[in-house]
């Protein structure tokens, strides 16, 4: 077992090595900013060709073909494909515009969504699209014998009907600021209610796969190995645009440096994500690939347990958040040009709406740039500075900004003249430990992205007492009275202006609270073959139907 | 020999029993609840993961969750994997063909390439191709497999495009092409360890009396090494070769991830990762069965080198 444990030290001997003898006379790394708005997006270049097949790479099998369970990095390139919700993003995310339905409206109390369902949809079986079937599938991922990954997003949801054969109402038992979004995530994907029923325990699995109303339909899973889907002729929305590609192959790649030789030899065409900051180089240096970066609502952070001593002194949090040095860092793993920080996890594109108040905002917050005079003093003020000596710092090697951060921390504390340890833990323990239950650390490397185009989709699940339980995120068991009315308060609001107000209120006090230290705000990395056009990749990638316009020039 | 195998077989199932309750226990002794591993690191709804639990069969103590386990499990039923909601029995239908392919091309390519070294070495003794071959059983020992399939993949797929860089192929044809050099870069360090052996039981087989006398007689130096010398050698070749199958299967789980085959290896390996229980507990057994197995065969198969040598 300790040889699986040795692999995790793999990546980084394994692209030391990939540089010196790939690279060679490469170009050097650029930023990987986070710094242009809609990332990536091949430009077209003449009229776009039917035809072609794709081979795309990812870090792991995907968990199920089913929308219900689709809720992670991997699994939805296939599933956004194969099957589509009600809404979707638009506009770089920041608005939902028209899918499945046609057109939605939230009644004044904002209990009350009456979505307008599209008509002549056809599923891939032939079949049309109905309003049971949107009705059965909303249910289906609010029931908790299902235990939906998604699931929660519809917690408020308290009755779904369809009054006619083009409307559905979805009823709310409070109301809920995230609930539109939920409509544009798999927790609202349409499947087929016949084809569900009929495959019961098969539905979503290698075997069965599944069937939707998307631009591409299932083909196969071979377990351990690829997916694949191909163009469906009858999609409803072919008048913009694709479906154009034959057909796209999934290929399950666990090893970065493997993926990227895939790039090389030509073999992968497209990788979102799945790239490790320490293999750029590598990658910018291939001829027929382009590596762009997307604004993400992504942040990585060093987190403090704010329920042990001495981390539940707020000066202790205070001066160690000035004795590191977060530009150093975030310059060696993300370039030159990463967005800089501030103690907020609410980068600049997150400022979804009322973006002049969360400027200003912005611009009043404290960024605690490195000052080891500061920190000493705090330190000094704080009269536990003892106790910091002999504190774990837990973390994973397999993503170099994580491993970074944690060892660049440990320097940091030296320098103070305290001495943190290294606790190592694999990818999977860090998970545990980020959304476990919160008392089995003392400070961990964190991260968390938005799942919706909001900012209390990163202060609410992060800063609210109400998820330091098992499975809340958490992680820093921050408590704060304040926060914590603020957050609920501003959840049941419809109004975004006020909301704006109170989650720039929650900000400040975070901030000012300091339970994290915010380390970086990295950019999504999307490597693409230079044969394809028609593609656009947004912050939220993993809710979007990635393929539908791809065609090979 | 028959009534000996089915003894030895019998044995096993004893065997069987400990493992599979060591392994429940060990496993959840393991950092990580399953249940925030499996929802991969975003928010989780408490009552999802209580229904999660429940459908894992994760409540109640650990023993009455193994008495659990066992009961289903003695039924054929060996529950469905966590992470990838699929049966665990025909997961591991689906990808044992490809490392039992993997591993038997690579045993193939160890074999032919290892023990012709090793009678070249012992008969041309201290000579550049002794040398030779020896520098390059030092370097199969001590290069990790996933290194030396890095190596090859970044030489023979991205610089000279000989092989695909990743997969296992569909037909036979283009699957024997793609896994021609995870198989080679499994196969180096038992080529390196067939070579050693082979060459210095040969060295010894060689310097032997009958080797004299056959001399003497004037048979041909080929049937002397082949006929005579060799097969005399072969046994000890025999017993360290195909333990060596145990470590290609160690080998694979690396081999697999790092080159993206789908086989048993990257299963075991997502499994641990992902604390798969289900997953984790049915590929051990199958391994214990395995290794049981290959002792056994290696132990009949002296018998058919070796006349002198009785099982029973």
């Amino acid at each position: 077992m300790f040889l699986l444990n040795d692999r995790r030290r793999l990546p980084a001997l394994l692209t030391a090595l990939a540089i010196i003898v790939v690279a060679c006379g490469g170009t050097a790394v650029s930023s990987p900013a986070a710094s242009g708005a809609p990332g990536g997006s091949g430009a077209p270049s003449g009229a776009p060709k039917m035809g072609g097949s794709i081979t795309v790479a990812v870090e792991g099998e995907p968990a199920s073909m089913d929308p219900a369970f689709d809720y992670d990095f991997v699994s939805g390139l296939a599933v956004d494909s194969v099957t589509e919700p009600l809404l979707k993003f638009c506009e770089n995310d920041t608005k939902l515009c028209p899918n499945l339905a046609e057109s939605y409206q939230v009644s004044g109390d904002g209990l009350t969504y009456t979505l307008k369902i599209r008509h002549g949809v056809k599923f891939h079986d032939g079949s049309m699209m109905t309003v049971d079937d949107v009705v059965f599938s909303l249910n289906r991922i609010r029931d908790p014998k299902l235990a939906s990954y998604v699931g929660w997003m519809l917690a408020n949801v308290a009755d779904v009907k369809a009054p006619d054969a083009s409307t559905v109402v979805v009823t709310l038992s409070k109301p809920d600021a995230l609930l539109e979004y939920a409509l544009a995530a798999t927790s609202a994907h349409v499947v087929s209610k016949k084809f569900v029923e009929a495959n019961g325990d098969k539905f979503g699995k290698p075997e069965v796969g599944s069937i939707g109303t998307g631009p591409f339909k299932f083909v196969e899973w071979k377990s351990g190995d690829h997916q694949k889907v191909a163009r469906f002729d009858d999609y409803w929305d072919k008048a913009n645009g694709g479906p154009y590609l034959d057909d796209i192959t999934i290929k399950i790649l666990p090893e970065p440096t493997t993926r990227v030789a895939g790039l090389q030899t030509g073999e992968i065409d497209f990788i979102i994500n799945n790239i490790p900051s320490d293999q750029y180089a590598t990658v910018k240096a291939i001829n027929n690939v382009d590596l762009t970066f997307t604004n993400s609502y992504y942040g990585e952070w060093i987190t403090f347990n704010t329920k042990k001593a001495p981390f539940d002194n707020v000066k202790v949090r205070q001066a160690l958040n000035y004795a590191f040095d977060k530009k150093a860092v975030r310059e060696l793993f993300y370039g030159a040009e990463a967005a800089p920080t501030k103690a907020t996890l609410v980068n600049p594109s997150l400022w979804t709406f009322n973006q002049p108040e969360w400027q200003a905002a912005w611009d009043q917050l404290p960024a605690y740039d490195v000052n080891l005079d500061t920190a000493k003093r705090l330190l000094d003020e704080s009269g536990v500075a003892a106790q910091l000596n002999g504190t774990e710092i837990a973390y994973y090697e397999s993503t170099p900004s994580i491993k970074g951060a944690a060892e660049a921390f440990i320097d940091s504390m030296g320098k103070l003249g305290i001495e943190v340890k290294a606790r190592k833990v694999t990818y999977q323990e860090n998970v545990a430990l980020q959304f476990g239950e919160h008392n089995n650390y003392d400070i961990l490397v964190a991260s968390w992205g938005s799942d919706f185009p909001d900012p209390s989709g990163n202060l609410r699940p992060n800063f609210a007492s109400e998820n330091i339980v098992a499975g809340g995120a958490n992680s820093s068991a921050y408590e704060n009275a304040k926060v914590d009315e603020l957050l609920a308060k501003q959840n049941t609001l419809v109004d975004k202006a006020e909301r704006a107000k109170l989650l720039i209120e929650a900000q400040k006090l975070i901030a000012e609270d300091a339970p994290v230290i915010v380390t970086a705000y990295p950019g999504w990395p999307l490597a693409v073959n230079k044969r394809l056009a028609g593609y656009s990749v947004s912050s939220l990638w993993y809710w979007a139907s990635l393929f539908k316009d791809v065609y090979v020039k | 020999m028959v009534a000996y195998a089915l003894r030895r077989l019998l044995g096993l199932v004893p065997v069987l029993f400990f493992v599979s309750f060591v392994t429940f226990g060990l496993i959840r002794l393991a950092p990580g609840d399953p249940v925030l591993i499996v929802l991969g690191g975003k928010k989780v709804d408490p009552a999802t993961a209580a229904v999660l639990r429940e459908q894992f069969g994760l409540v109640g103590d650990p023993f009455s969750q193994y008495i659990a386990w066992l009961g289903r499990a003695l039924s054929g039923d060996l529950g469905e994997s966590f992470r990838l909601r699929q049966d665990v029995v025909s997961l591991i239908v689906d990808r044992l063909p490809l490392t039992l392919e993997l591993i038997g091309l690579s045993m193939l390519i160890a074999i032919a390439v290892g023990v012709p070294l090793g009678v070249l070495q012992a008969h041309r003794r201290n000579s550049v191709i002794d040398y030779a071959g020896s520098l390059l059983a030092l370097i199969g020992l001590s290069a990790p497999v996933y290194f030396s399939a890095i190596v090859g993949v970044l030489v023979f797929a991205v610089w000279l495009g000989w092989v695909p860089a990743f997969g296992a192929g569909s037909d036979p044809l283009d699957q024997l092409h793609h896994l021609l050099l995870p198989a080679a870069a499994l196969a180096l360090g038992t080529i390196a360890l067939t070579s050693r052996m082979t060459r210095s039981a040969m060295i010894e087989a060689l310097t032997s009396d009958y080797i004299e006398a056959a001399r003497a007689k004037g048979l041909p130096e080929r049937t002397i090494l082949v006929k005579h010398a060799l097969r005399n050698a072969l046994i000890p070749v025999v017993t360290v070769t195909s333990l060596q199958v145990g470590f290609l299967l160690v080998g694979s789980v690396l081999v697999e991830t790092t080159l993206g085959l789908g086989g048993l290896g990257s299963l075991i390996t997502d499994a641990i990762q992902n604390r798969d229980y289900p997953v984790i507990q049915a590929t051990v057994l199958l391994l214990t069965v395995a290794f049981s197995i290959l002792n056994l065969a290696t132990d009949l198969v002296y018998g058919v080198i070796d006349p002198r040598i009785r099982l029973g």
